[in-house]
């Protein structure tokens, strides 16, 4: 598992991590809207990394995560789970004030 | 490495995100299940949008099932095959939603003999009275001769081998759907065709419903013939027994006349046989009264002999005795003076023996009878009669014939004088009438008597027996011999009838004695 990467000032980036079951629907529309997201900051909101379930199971395990789409936004000293498809684009900034918040 | 535990909050923590991926679970929002030895890929919202529109498609099939069926009941109430080709026709638009259906009956080779059409308003009609055949090898034969139904989308209909395109004035076609109509053995009599579909291409489903309903007119259409069928045999049935009651009529009419004129015969027969049955007992009572008269002619002849024979001893013998002995003394000689005497008693003597001689004679036969007929002749009689009686004897008669035949003059002489013998002999009558009067073809004679009368039974008791039986017997007969009857009425103490009916018949030239003249007074 990537550890949370640094920006350029030094500030410790957010990590997105998207658990996703192959391209079943709700995977690949939390993919689409997980990028939308991205696209649509002004700055990048941190990395993103996607988790396919099919190819990687162990990695959900070892995160606690068992159903899929599953979002972790996580920072150092902080983490958000979000489930479903991420259609709710508010939600995901909400998550991502609260992580960055710390 | 050492696992750390995690901490209250740790746990309190996970415990909400557990609890928000099962809330996620019951909304739908995952796709998969992570376990620890598989990964279970949850597609519940295609689950439930395939059972979504399996549901739809349930109710879109029951709905068509229902509609099938309220169809199967038009169908089965057409009662004529016109009728029925067109609810099938109007029945394979709305089921499988053409535009345009048509309907054929009574294929036989390459054309159909009733036809309907189905079509929306926006297909155009084909031209009125215009009649298409199916040549054979085309698609339609497809459906025909090769297949119980096809389906073909429009590009497919017009690449098909067997599409030979349109006849002219033909309705442009879009696609084709067809279905066979059917004989029970499930040879081709007809077809269902469905064009246009209004959405689409024709389905599976559409092909299947389509051909339900070409199974379930072909049905409807069997039932239909077979009525046609057995309604034609009934119309021809009843026609033959209209015939045979008609022919049985005629046959009973002709039965009855034949009948009426059996009996008619019959009776015809029987009343023959009942007059010859009784003509020939007439014949029989006849013979026997023949017999009877002939026995009794001959006892008359023996009678009448007996009495001529005592009347020529009694009367004439004494006559000439007594001549005789005159003679005897005229011969012995006679004192003078007595010779005239004796010539004088015998002259008397001669002359009251001629006068036997005559009357003897005219017994016999009326020599008066010939010379002047018999009127006179009875006129002669009735006045010796009446000489020798001493009462009233009266003759009246009546267009009497001058020229009837001797043998009825006779006859009538020998009755009247029969009659007269009888009555001076046994009436003691007073007075005496006898007629003779002639009516049209019949001479009718009575002698009446106003004596003592006897009674016919007596006379019928001793038949044969005595001589007055004897003698009426007698003019029975005479009358019979001529043609005519004779019977005679009488009763004790009342006087005596006796009458005699004889046809006057062909008058005889020249014959009988008696002048040419009608005889018409009194006597």
């Amino acid at each position: 598992m990537d550890a949370p990467f640094h920006s350029k000032a030094g500030v410790e980036r957010v990590v997105f991590r998207l658990f996703v079951a192959g391209d079943e629907p709700h995977s690949r529309a939390a993919r689409a809207n997980l990028g939308e997201f991205r696209a649509t900051r002004e700055t990048s909101p941190g990395k993103i990394e996607v988790v396919d379930v099919f190819k990687s199971p162990e990695t959900a395990l070892e995160n606690g995560i068992f159903v899929t789409p599953t979002l972790i936004v996580s920072s150092k000293t902080s983490r958000m789970v979000l489930y479903g498809d991420l259609s709710d684009m508010g939600e995901i900034a909400r998550a991502l004030n609260l992580v960055e918040g710390g | 490495m050492a696992t750390r535990r995690p901490t209250y909050e740790e746990l309190e923590s996970r415990l909400a995100e557990t609890e928000r991926a099962l809330e996620a679970i019951r909304e739908g929002k995952v796709d998969a299940v992570v376990g620890t030895k598989d990964v279970y890929v949850l597609r519940l919202r295609e689950m439930e949008e395939a059972l979504r529109e399996a549901g739809e498609e349930r109710e879109r099939r029951l709905a068509a099932q229902a509609a099938l069926s309220d169809i199967s009941y038009d169908i089965l109430a057409q009662t004529d095959i016109s009728g029925l080709l067109n609810v099938s026709a109007h029945a394979a638009r709305r089921l499988t939603g053409a535009r345009l259906a048509s309907c054929g009956h009574g294929y036989m080779n390459g054309r159909f003999r009733t036809g309907a059409t189905s079509r929306d308003s926006g297909i155009p009609d084909c031209p009125p009275g215009r009649d298409f055949s199916i040549r054979k090898g085309g698609l339609y034969m497809e459906v025909l001769d090769r297949t119980w139904s096809f389906r073909l989308t429009d590009a497919r209909m017009r690449s098909h081998p067997r599409w030979w395109g349109l006849p002219k004035g033909h309705v442009p076609l879009d696609g084709l759907m067809g279905a066979r109509l059917m004989n029970s053995d499930g040879s081709p009599n007809g077809m269902i065709l469905a064009s246009h579909k209004d959405k689409g291409d024709f389905t599976a489903e559409d092909e299947g419903t389509l051909s339900q309903l070409a199974a379930m007119t072909s049905l409807a259409l069997r039932n239909l013939m077979f009525q046609e069928a057995l309604e034609h045999r009934v119309d021809e049935r009843t026609m033959e027994l209209e015939q045979k009651a008609s022919d049985l009529q005629i046959l009973n009419r002709e039965m009855a006349v034949e009948i009426g004129r059996r009996a008619e015969m019959e009776a015809r027969q029987k009343k023959t046989e009942e007059e010859l049955r009784l003509s020939n007992k007439k014949v029989l009572e006849e013979i026997k009264e023949r017999r009877f008269l002939a026995g009794r002619l001959v006892k008359l002849i023996e009678r009448d002999r007996s009495e001529m024979g005592m009347a020529l001893h009694d009367e004439a013998g004494q006559w000439l005795t007594a001549l005789r002995m005159e003679l005897e003394d005229i011969k012995g000689g006679l004192p003078p003076g007595h010779l005239l005497d004796k010539v004088e008693v015998t002259e008397k003597q001669t002359t009251e023996l001629l006068g036997f001689i005559r009357d003897f004679s005219n017994y016999l036969r009326p020599a008066s009878l010939k010379r002047l007929g018999v009127v006179s002749s009875v006129r002669g009689l009735v006045e010796d009669v009446k000489k020798k009686m001493g009462g009233e004897v009266h003759f009246h008669f009546k267009e009497v014939p001058a020229n009837l035949h001797p043998d009825k003059e006779l006859a009538l002489y020998r009755i009247i004088q029969e009659s007269l013998t009888n009555i001076q002999r046994h009436a003691r009558a007073g007075r005496v009438f006898v007629n003779l009067i002639r009516k049209g073809t019949t001479l009718h004679l009575s002698v009446e008597d106003d004596g003592v009368g006897f009674d016919p039974q007596d006379l019928e008791r001793d038949h044969g027996s005595q001589g007055e039986a004897l003698g009426l017997s007698i003019m029975k007969e005479r009358a019979t011999q001529v043609g005519g009857d004779f019977w005679i009425e009488s009763e004790k103490g009342k006087g005596t009838l006796a009458c005699a009916c004889i046809p006057v018949g062909d008058p005889v030239e020249g014959s009988g004695g008696g002048p040419n003249k009608i005889r018409d007074e009194n006597a």
